[in-house]
Parts: C-alpha cells; sequence; structure tokens
C-alpha cells in the first residue's frame, strides 16, 4: 500500500485518473475525493459526473479533512477557471496542523497567494507548490524536431472521455513494453512522470514564443525520457462548433501541430455525431489542418444541448448512459477504416493496434 | 390542395423563394416569383407541366418545390434523451416566493378581474422548507449544468425578502463549486438601501417592471385603491441610480406595452430623458394567451408608428438617420434581426422525424416552482393548467406529461407537415393551453397565423440586411 492522497476540488477532468490511478503508478494510492458540494456527488459515485459505470469511489465534502487519515491533501487549482480557491490556504493550514502534507498544483506563479507562500516558510518540508514550466533543450535546440512518434487525442468538445481515451491508449503502450512520454491538461501527476501542458499555454508570452516554448519542452521531455512513443491529450478542441459558438477555434492544438509533427490522432466525437459521414468529414478536416488522419474514434456518451447552444451561444453538453451510445453505434454499422467504438465498454485495443499497425510501416 | 411548400418573399431589390422542406432561401426571377404567387393564391393544382421557365423547372428537378412534406413522424429530436436532460442539465429555477402583491395591475395574470384562468392573488408564501427543497431539487438534477440561476418570482417577490436571503444564503452553500447567478422581477416600490445593498453583495440581476411614461404606466399598473403606481416605483429607481450608479447601470426595465395604446406615447418614457441605458429596456405586448375570448386590440396608432419606428431604426443602422433619436424598443428589434441572422442560414432541411422548432425541453430550460411545489415549464403558464403542471418537488418530474408537451405539434400533425413555417415556428406550447391535460387543437392552429407572420416579417427584415453589403460594413453606414 502506498502513501494516502486525498484530492480537492474533484473536478469531473479528474475523474480518468482517479479510475486508472493504481495501474498509472504504485507509490501512492486515492483515499479521499472532495467534492464541491455543488457538484452533488456527496456521498455518490464519482462516476456519476461522467455517467459512467461506477468505480468504487465515492465523493465527500473537504469539511471532513480534519478526520482523514490521508498522507498528503493534492490541492489542484488549475480545472474549472471560475472555481473559487479562496479556502485553499484555510485548508492547507488545517491539513498541516493535522499532519498531512500538502501538494499545491498552481496555475502558474503570478496565480499563488501571499498566505500560501506564507505557508511554505511555516511547514517547509510538509508543503510543496508545483508549477509546471517551459523546459529549454540546448543540446537538442538545433534538431529539426522530435523524432519519436506523436499521438495526439483530441475531442470536438472539451471533455474527460479524451483523458479516459489517452489513459487506456498509454496502459495498452506500456503493456506492449513501450516506453511512453505523456502531456496532458491535468496538473496533478503524482506518482507519474506525465507532464502537464496548460502552463505553457497560459503564460503571457507572445504566440510565437509558446509555440517555440512547446517545442523547447517536448523535445527536452523525449531528449531526457527517450520515450517509443509521445502522447499528448489536445489542449482545446480540435475544431469550432460553429461560427456563433466560440468554443476555442483549436487554436491551442492548431499551435500545437506548428510546434511539433503529428503523426497519429484519436478523436473523442459525441455519439449523435458519430455518423460515418461526418466522421469521414473530420478525417478530411484534421488531414488538412493538422497533417494528420484518424487513427480511431471514440464515441463520447456526451450529447450536445443544442436548445442551449441556440439560446446562449454556449456549448454545453449531457451525459447519457453508456448503453444508450452502443445503441446508437449499433444503429452505425457500416464500419469504416477508422475503428469507431466505445472505449469505456470496449477498450482501445482495436485503435491501440492501428496506430501501431500504422506508425510501423 | 397539391401546392409546393414554399413562402415568397419580395424586397425592394429582389425576388425570393423559401423552400419549406430545404429550409432554404433562393433569389428567383420576377417572372418566376409572379407565377408562384398566383399559383399559391388561386385554387390550381400545381403540376410540373405548367412550369413557365428553365429556372422553375431546374429548381423542381434539383428537389425544390416539393408539395409532400418528407416528415413522417413528428418527434423531438431529443424526445429519447428526455429523461437524462431532465435528471441531469436543468440549470435554472424560479421560485414563487409569494402570491401577494402590494399592485393590482389590471392585465396581471393573478388578477381575477381579467385572468382568473391562470392564478389568483392570495397572501400565501412559500415556506423555507419547501423553498429548500427546491434548491435541493435543482443539486440533484444538475450534475451536467455548469451554471446555475436562481429568480424570484411572486407577487411581488420583495414581500418576501427575509424569505429570499435565507433562500440565497442557502444556495450559495449548496452550489459551491458552481457558477450561481440571482434574478428577480420587481414593482420596485419596497426597494430600499439595506435590500439594494443585500442585491449587489449577491450579484442579483434586477427587473423593475414599468410600463411606459406616467400617464401609460399608470392606465394598468394601480395600488389596490386605483391610484397609479409610475412615482414611487420611479422613485426607487432614482435612489438606486443616484445611490449606487454602477448597479444601476445593470438594472434592467421590464415594460409591458398594451397595444391599444398609441405606440409614441409608449415609446416616449426614455426619449422624454428619463434616463434608462438603452439596452435594459425590455418591452413585451400584454400577454392575452390565456384570454380566449376577448383578443388584443391594436390601435392604428400603435401598428402604424410602431412600424414607423422600426423604418427609422434600420435607417439609422445604416447612418441614415440620428441613432440617438431611436427608441431602444425600436433599437432592440434591430438588434435582434442581426443577432437571429443564423437562424436563416444553413439551417438543417426537414427530417423523416422531425417536429416544427418552437418549443423548449419543458423544465430544462427553464423551471418555476409555485409556492407548494407544484413544478411548471416557466412562469408565464397556468398554474391551474392540468397540462402545465410537469410534477412536484416531493414527486419529481411526470416525464409523460413533458413529453406530450415538447411534442405538441402532434395536435396539427397534418397543418404542421404542409407548413412553409416549419423550421421558423415560434408556438411554445402554451398556445394550445386550454386547461386540460390534452390541450387543444383548435387553440394552437388559432395562433398558427401570428406564428407564420412573425417568421415571415423576421425573414424580411434579414433579407432588407443581407441585400446591403457588410463589407467594410462601418464606411458604408457613413457614407
Amino acid at each position: 500500500m502506498g502513501e494516502k492522497v486525498a484530492i480537492y476540488p474533484f473536478n469531473p477532468r479528474l475523474l480518468p485518473y482517479i479510475k486508472y490511478y493504481d495501474k498509472l503508478q504504485e507509490k501512492y494510492e486515492i483515499s479521499e475525493v472532495y467534492s464541491p458540494r455543488g457538484l452533488g456527488l456527496t456521498n455518490k459515485h464519482l462516476s456519476l459526473a461522467c455517467n459512467h459505470h461506477p468505480m468504487g469511489i465515492k465523493g465527500s465534502l473537504i469539511e471532513n479533512i480534519k478526520e482523514s487519515d490521508a498522507d498528503i491533501l493534492a490541492l489542484i487549482d488549475d480545472l474549472g477557471d471560475d472555481f473559487n480557491n479562496k479556502d485553499f490556504p484555510d485548508l492547507a493550514s488545517i491539513a498541516l496542523q493535522n499532519g498531512i502534507k500538502v501538494n499545491y498544483y498552481a496555475k502558474g506563479i503570478d496565480d499563488v497567494s501571499s498566505e500560501m507562500w506564507k505557508l511554505t516558510e511555516d511547514y517547509k518540508d510538509n508543503i510543496k507548490i508545483i508549477i509546471e514550466k517551459h523546459k529549454e533543450n540546448k543540446l537538442g535546440e538545433k534538431k529539426d524536431s522530435v523524432q519519436a512518434p506523436v499521438i495526439l487525442v483530441g475531442g470536438l468538445i472539451d471533455e474527460p472521455n479524451i483523458l479516459e481515451v489517452l489513459l487506456q491508449v498509454y496502459l495498452n503502450l506500456t503493456e506492449l513494453g513501450l516506453k511512453v512520454s505523456v502531456f496532458t491538461k491535468t496538473p496533478f501527476s503524482l506518482g507519474t512522470n506525465f507532464h502537464s501542458i496548460n502552463t505553457l499555454f497560459n503564460s503571457k508570452s507572445d504566440e510565437k514564443t509558446k509555440i517555440s516554448n512547446l517545442k523547447k519542452t517536448i523535445k527536452e521531455i523525449e531528449h531526457l525520457e527517450q520515450p517509443d512513443i509521445i502522447l499528448i491529450e489536445a489542449p482545446d478542441s480540435i475544431m469550432e462548433y460553429n461560427e456563433y459558438t466560440p468554443n476555442g477555434y483549436g487554436i491551442r492544438t492548431y499551435m500545437l501541430s506548428l510546434a511539433i509533427t503529428l503523426d497519429s490522432m484519436i478523436c473523442v466525437i459525441p455519439t449523435e455525431l458519430c455518423i460515418n459521414e461526418y466522421v469521414e468529414m473530420i478525417n478530411s478536416f484534421v488531414k488538412e489542418k493538422y497533417n494528420t488522419g484518424l487513427d480511431g474514434v471514440h464515441a463520447s456518451n456526451a450529447v450536445i444541448d443544442s436548445i442551449d447552444v441556440i439560446q446562449s451561444q454556449k456549448l454545453s453538453w449531457i451525459h447519457i448512459p453508456l448503453e444508450e451510445v452502443d445503441k446508437n453505434l449499433e444503429y452505425n454499422q457500416k464500419q469504416l477504416k477508422i475503428p469507431i467504438t466505445n472505449v469505456l465498454k470496449n477498450g482501445t485495443n482495436t485503435i491501440t493496434n492501428n496506430i501501431i499497425n500504422r506508425l510501423s510501416y | 390542395m397539391n401546392k409546393p411548400i414554399i413562402q415568397l418573399f419580395k424586397t425592394i431589390n429582389q425576388h425570393y423563394i423559401l423552400d419549406g422542406i430545404k429550409c432554404e432561401i433562393l433569389p428567383i426571377s420576377e417572372e418566376s416569383f409572379w407565377y408562384l404567387n398566383e399559383l399559391l393564391s388561386k385554387k390550381n393544382e400545381f403540376t410540373t407541366e405548367d412550369l413557365p421557365n428553365e429556372e422553375l423547372k431546374q429548381l423542381y428537378n434539383n428537389g425544390y418545390l416539393t408539395t409532400r412534406s418528407n416528415v413522417q413522424q413528428i418527434q423531438h429530436v431529443y424526445t429519447n434523451y428526455l429523461p437524462y436532460f431532465l435528471q441531469r442539465k436543468v440549470s435554472k429555477i424560479t421560485l414563487q416566493v409569494t402570491q401577494d402583491c402590494n399592485f393590482r395591475c389590471k392585465y396581471c395574470i393573478y388578477s381575477e378581474e381579467t385572468n382568473n384562468k391562470q392564478r389568483i392573488h392570495t397572501q400565501e408564501s412559500m415556506s423555507l422548507e419547501t423553498a429548500k427543497e427546491a434548491i435541493d431539487f435543482l443539486l440533484t438534477h444538475s450534475i451536467d449544468s455548469n451554471d446555475i440561476n436562481i429568480s424570484f418570482y411572486g407577487g411581488e417577490p420583495l414581500l418576501a425578502f427575509d424569505l429570499i436571503k435565507d433562500i440565497v444564503r442557502y444556495a450559495d452553500k449548496v452550489f459551491k463549486g458552481k457558477k450561481i447567478s440571482h434574478n428577480m422581477t420587481s414593482n420596485g416600490t419596497l426597494l430600499d438601501e439595506e435590500k439594494i445593498d443585500f442585491l449587489i453583495e449577491h450579484d442579483f440581476s434586477l427587473m423593475i417592471s414599468l410600463d411606459g411614461p406616467k400617464e401609460i404606466n399608470d392606465l394598468n399598473r394601480i395600488y389596490p385603491d386605483g391610484s397609479g403606481t409610475y412615482d414611487s416605483a420611479m422613485e426607487k429607481i432614482r435612489l438606486v441610480q443616484e445611490k449606487y450608479p454602477d448597479y444601476a447601470d445593470k438594472l434592467s426595465i421590464s415594460m409591458v406595452m398594451d397595444p391599444s395604446n398609441d405606440f409614441d406615447c409608449i415609446n416616449s418614457i426614455e426619449l422624454k430623458g428619463e434616463d434608462f441605458k438603452p439596452l435594459n429596456l425590455n418591452a413585451s405586448i400584454i400577454d392575452t394567451d390565456y384570454v380566449y375570448d376577448n383578443p388584443l386590440e391594436y390601435s392604428e396608432d400603435y401598428i402604424w408608428k410602431f412600424e414607423y419606428n422600426i423604418f427609422l431604426a434600420l435607417m439609422s443602422y445604416w447612418g441614415r438617420y440620428p441613432m440617438e433619436k431611436i427608441s431602444s424598443i425600436s433599437k432592440s428589434v434591430v438588434q435582434r434581426t442581426l443577432n437571429d441572422s443564423y437562424k436563416f442560414e444553413g439551417v438543417p432541411d426537414i427530417k423523416k422525424v422531425d417536429i416544427p422548432s418552437g418549443p423548449c425541453i419543458p423544465g430544462q430550460m427553464r423551471l418555476f416552482s409555485d409556492i407548494n411545489g407544484n413544478l411548471f415549464p416557466c412562469e408565464r403558464v397556468s398554474e391551474t393548467s392540468e397540462a402545465m403542471k410537469i410534477g412536484t418537488l416531493k414527486e419529481g418530474f411526470d416525464l409523460e406529461q413533458i413529453d406530450y408537451l415538447l411534442n405538441f405539434s402532434r395536435l396539427t400533425e397534418k397543418e404542421c407537415k404542409d407548413c412553409w413555417a416549419f423550421r421558423y415556428c415560434n408556438q411554445c406550447a402554451k398556445k394550445a393551453d386550454d386547461g386540460t391535460k390534452k390541450m387543444s387543437r383548435e387553440l394552437k392552429l388559432r395562433h398558427c397565423k401570428e406564428s407564420k407572420s412573425i417568421a415571415y416579417s423576421e425573414i424580411m427584415k434579414y433579407l432588407i440586411m443581407k441585400e446591403i453589403p457588410e463589407y467594410y460594413g462601418k464606411q458604408i453606414r457613413n457614407v
């Protein structure tokens, strides 16, 4: 049994991480996940956040931290942009007073409050502030691009299912004995050697510098870890929804594609859009914009709330039961060369094999 | 009658056809326009042999001018997902905190005098227990909602201000971790500094009802003793403007227009220097959906002056008339035309399983709880109607009834299938509500003319806007 880790605040983005945490590393185990009361997950399976099948851990309230037997409290500050983190210093203080170490995953150096810095002075060895920074790559500066194949896992909407697919593919690849370097949007990486890609985009530098920093960082990680494959979670939706509902234009993913050459892409598509013709259209778009093709599609259980899109020009969705996804896929049985599957029920073997076969040529 | 499912439009520059099945608007020649116009107005059957020119033949050969609808089944696309939308993505609730009011507006939906079918005034308020139940209900039905909105409605909600304070504190605690906002519609007369401070502290969007200048407002908006309410409402609006200027900028005015009055008179509330921020005025016509036997009367002075003001607003948009002389009522119509242009571009064609646009997912887009915890699709529907009650806080949603309301166009399946405005309809289920559980086909059909007329008018404005090039729009407008 490893050290016990308690996580606050829960965000649906963390769900795949929590689900596969024991397989991703051996040093730690997640003992508690504190879910903000407003998420409606208190004493409920956290998987309800995405309407997935129960996975064991239920949400509890941060007020329980005093009674916690965790060794480490992971305070994660990079998930929901709107989350009010004013109580972080108080929570960190309570944890520290109760003998629980604190790992604070901050958005950036400027976002760390003075109270938090003060705690690092008072509890030197027991609190860490973790901020991912871009890395220099002096040795490989002249090298054109990364050498290891790069697989991007992205989606039409910014949803936790993308990380789910990425982690499943990662586990498949490592089972095959391959060494994989991983970049995700999730800053929490305790016990793994995964890297967060967020800070590279959150910096105030101009676009040219951001692209350059992305390139240097990925090259440096390649140099340090010598991976067989690099797996990256797309930093935003890979394409815009429509011109009335701005959802990022895929600009960050496009910047990433300028920094490095992408060799393969897996796309997460809401189930109702997993129609062969539409998937082929996305494949053409990806080829044109990112210079790579789709090697697999995960039909996610998200259904876009198009009435909300019309009313508020905001992209939002619901999560339907996984069984409904299967019904949709059965309806669209005619198979493409691009495998379309429900990864949550069928795993990623088909997709992984497809990638390996193609990259082996 | 065998007629193509189309609608024709003619602007000063161009003739158009809207194909109601393909949902496309295409420019056509004058000859084709007048041929189709005659075809639609006469009793002649449509035959392809009679098509007078190559343009119409080509249109027909490419699938336009269809006389039969594609629709095999009237069903909303989300019908199968309805339980999940309602279990997981309710994001708003409007609480009727009290049925009591210090006004007795003549057109009020609570008014026994004109509208006793919808609801009645009582002095009852919601209990804190019911209010908490409503907040908890919202929590358990909003897992997929990131933003939460709680609105307060009456009667006059400020009569239950202590209750509102308790609800807000409870909701802030319950929804920790989600973005929460509050709205309130009030007559404003009970506002004082303590209340305003609270509303500011909790980021309330406040909408105050006022129907125009004193002579118009006081015709309908009166105290129980019959005296006018304008002066008291204006006094409180000025209090907000003087002491809380930042908050005053966010204040909205809800104006219910009685179209039997002169439009210029209604419109003069701001042009006479009452100093409302132009975009904070929400104008609507008196709601008479439940007054079946006494249809709303539009005066001549309302109709032509309204249309003339819209014309001036369009002229001002193109830099041909001073913007400062345009009222926000007229501006909002032009703004809506610009905002709604997407409704007419890239519109999907009619599918085998489809439904006229218009209805929301009852209970999901908005949800209204009366003082006793009975649930309705919104605050505008009748609380006494069997059709509109979609559940209770205790027993949950009545999915069968919600499905029925969502697909209420099945009441007029034949007419809807053959209608050119299928994709542009704006009828919500309320339009067919006669108080019975199954609602009324006749009532729904009665509203079709109005709905088609609104769609026609919106499309005309869209076409006019589109004919004037937007390239370098700012410069063109200033030529």
